[in-house]
């Protein structure tokens, strides 16, 4: 097992304290910070068992961070309504699924 | 709604990659007809117009994770280094992953990992339009690509932070969005809990070894379960596939892996690549894994029904590259021939010196009576490179067939069919201990003169499944490499 040193550990646990506390100062509770950090595309889903959405393919700008060098880099990409992934559509069939 | 721009006015024409702007739509995973207004992927979206794609889904579809991306055939590539692809989830309550109350316990999260590919300045340029080879430095087909910047994105991101609790299972989607890459996933100090390939649910859930990776190939995707361990700063990975000792794919009797050959021209990703840092924290949670068989997918005969029913037909397809540094000697039988059918008119004036091909292995041609080299070996009846006016097989609505890919050639090659999943029995001649139904595997490179020796010499990688074509969803049925890059040259 390759776990990280106690020192990026420590580092990960204040930067997750400080999280906390801005949370708390927002009256957010705990479970909203934990997703609010990690990204998912936005969804769009079916109502009374039809999905009706628009796509649009084009060229935008998007801020990507390169790892590499740390550098900020807009890239000017074609995609689906104008982000680096596209909308998840969730087809719910025969009766109403509550998502997480 | 295609706002893409417009088409070059002149294009180079004949089979090489045209119409960088068309567009249309393909579904992976949908069961419904490939004609129409469905997943109808030789519709022809121009810039500025505007499509109604409507998809009905049968009441017993199965639930799963699902995508969708442009499969406008010599233009799907560069859309993939865009990021134009999405997730589809098909789900309802009553049955599927979502009966199993561990798996409804998790919480659920989507990774979109994509690679996207831009050149110095952002900007996402066009294929080389006088390239003679598919990877050769200025000559290449994608050379614009040469000193350009990969982003190998989750979600978008390169930067993604993730928090669970100590115990805590949470059930992750992963889509391998790629227009090439197949990528080595694996999270530190954990093991992957396997659900469901492609959407489609495993027999039982598979847990790896802690940290053995799994390879996930361009186009598919994996239902995972993460039961987090203690306190601590983990990080979600892609191993580079060179010098990995554990590896695990789809099938997990694939223990040799390599790094998929996309085109030469693209820089290779800077391994290990960070996908997500999780970060395990706070209180602990009480919460447990599946154990027993997961439920069938719907929609699908059951597996009983597909391993006890002869097949219709037993038929063999090929992956086979010719061109580049191949030498009149070591090239396979088909080669010559390539260079008689796909001339310089059939590439648009410019000879193109690279084959990237699909043909159909049953078919034996005859020998060349002239026995010289530099033409045809065996003159084939049936095209190598995709033609639509020419199908590789006819196959009876309703019937189960056995199929086996063979690969012919020295890297990885993601085989992918729409309509109908497939059921995998074998990889490389071994049977698997249990089948898995997918819509897209990796066919594993032939293997036994590596670096370059003579392919003819060499054993070629397989994978052989057995399929049911719906006769509910008939009509031309497109199969394909899933690295995009092969499939605009032909490889379909």
């Amino acid at each position: 097992m390759k776990r990280k040193s106690i020192f990026w550990y420590a580092i990960g646990y204040v930067f997750f304290s400080i999280l906390l506390l801005t949370a708390c100062s927002d009256d957010n509770d705990n479970e909203d910070i934990y997703d609010r950090f990690f990204v998912e595309p936005e969804t769009r889903v079916s109502s009374d068992g039809i999905l009706s959405t628009t796509l649009t393919a084009a060229f935008t700008e998007n801020t990507i961070t390169y790892v590499e060098t740390g550098e900020l880099i807009t890239v000017n990409t074609p995609n689906y309504e104008g982000s680096l992934v596209g909308p998840t559509l969730i087809s719910i069939l025969v009766i109403f699924y509550p998502l997480k | 709604m295609n706002d893409l721009p417009d088409n070059p006015e002149i294009q180079r024409g004949g089979a090489f990659p045209h119409d960088p702007y068309s567009t249309n739509f393909h579904s992976h995973g949908l069961n419904v007809s490939p004609e129409g207004l469905l997943d109808n992927p030789f519709r022809h979206m121009l810039p500025g117009s505007t499509h109604d794609v409507v998809i009905k889904l049968p009441d017993d579809h199965a639930c799963g994770t699902f995508w969708y991306h442009p499969h406008k055939h010599g233009s799907i590539a560069m859309p993939f280094f865009g990021g134009m692809y999405g997730l589809l989830i098909v789900t309802r309550c009553s049955d599927g992953l979502e009966s199993v109350p561990e798996v409804a316990a998790a919480k659920e999260h989507v990774m979109i990992l994509g690679s996207i590919r831009t050149d110095q300045s952002g900007d996402v340029p066009l294929y080389n339009e006088d390239a003679t080879e598919f990877s050769d430095g200025d000559a290449g087909l994608w050379s614009s690509y040469t000193d350009g910047l990969l982003f190998m994105t989750n979600n978008g991101l390169t930067d993604q932070t993730l928090f669970m609790r100590p115990g805590e299972v949470q059930r992750w989607r992963l889509l391998n969005a790629a227009a090439g890459l197949n990528k080595l996933v694996s999270l530190e100090g954990h093991s992957l809990h396997l659900l469901a390939n492609d959407g489609l649910t495993l027999k039982k859930m598979k847990t790896l070894e802690v940290e053995e990776p799994f390879v996930l190939g361009a186009g598919n995707r994996l239902d995972v379960l993460i039961q987090a361990g203690e306190l601590g700063v983990y990080l979600l990975q892609v191993a580079d596939p060179i010098g990995i000792k554990l590896s695990a794919s789809a099938t997990g009797i694939d223990p040799d892996t390599r790094r998929s050959r996309v085109g030469g021209d693209f820089p290779s990703p800077d391994y290990p690549v960070t996908l997500a840092t999780v970060i395990v924290s706070e209180e602990e949670m009480s919460m447990s894994l599946p154990s027993g068989d997961l439920p069938e997918s719907d929609g699908l005969p059951s597996m009983e029904t597909m391993l006890n029913t002869e097949p219709a037909e037993i038929r063999n397809v090929g992956f086979e590259s010719c061109g580049g540094e191949q030498t009149d000697e070591n090239r396979l039988p088909s080669c010559g021939w390539y260079y008689e059918e796909y001339d310089t008119d059939y590439w648009g004036g410019i000879d193109f010196e690279n084959l990237l091909m699909m043909r159909n292995e049953d078919d034996q041609g005859e020998d060349n009576p002239d026995d010289d080299l530099a033409m045809p070996q065996i003159n084939y009846t049936t095209e190598g490179l995709f033609a639509r006016s020419e199908p590789m097989f006819e196959m009876a609505a309703g019937s189960i067939e056995e199929w086996t890919v063979y690969n012919y050639t020295f890297s990885d090659h993601p085989f992918h069919i729409h309509t109908n999943a497939f059921l995998l029995t074998e990889v490389n001649g071994t049977e698997l201990e249990i089948p898995q139904w997918h819509d897209t595997v990796v066919v594993p490179a032939a293997t036994g003169v590596r670096g370059g020796g003579n392919i003819n010499d060499a054993t070629p990688g397989s994978i052989t499944f057995k399929t049911y074509f719906n006769p509910e969803y008939s009509g031309e049925i497109l199969m394909h490499c899933h690295i995009i890059t092969h499939e605009d040259i032909g490889m379909m």
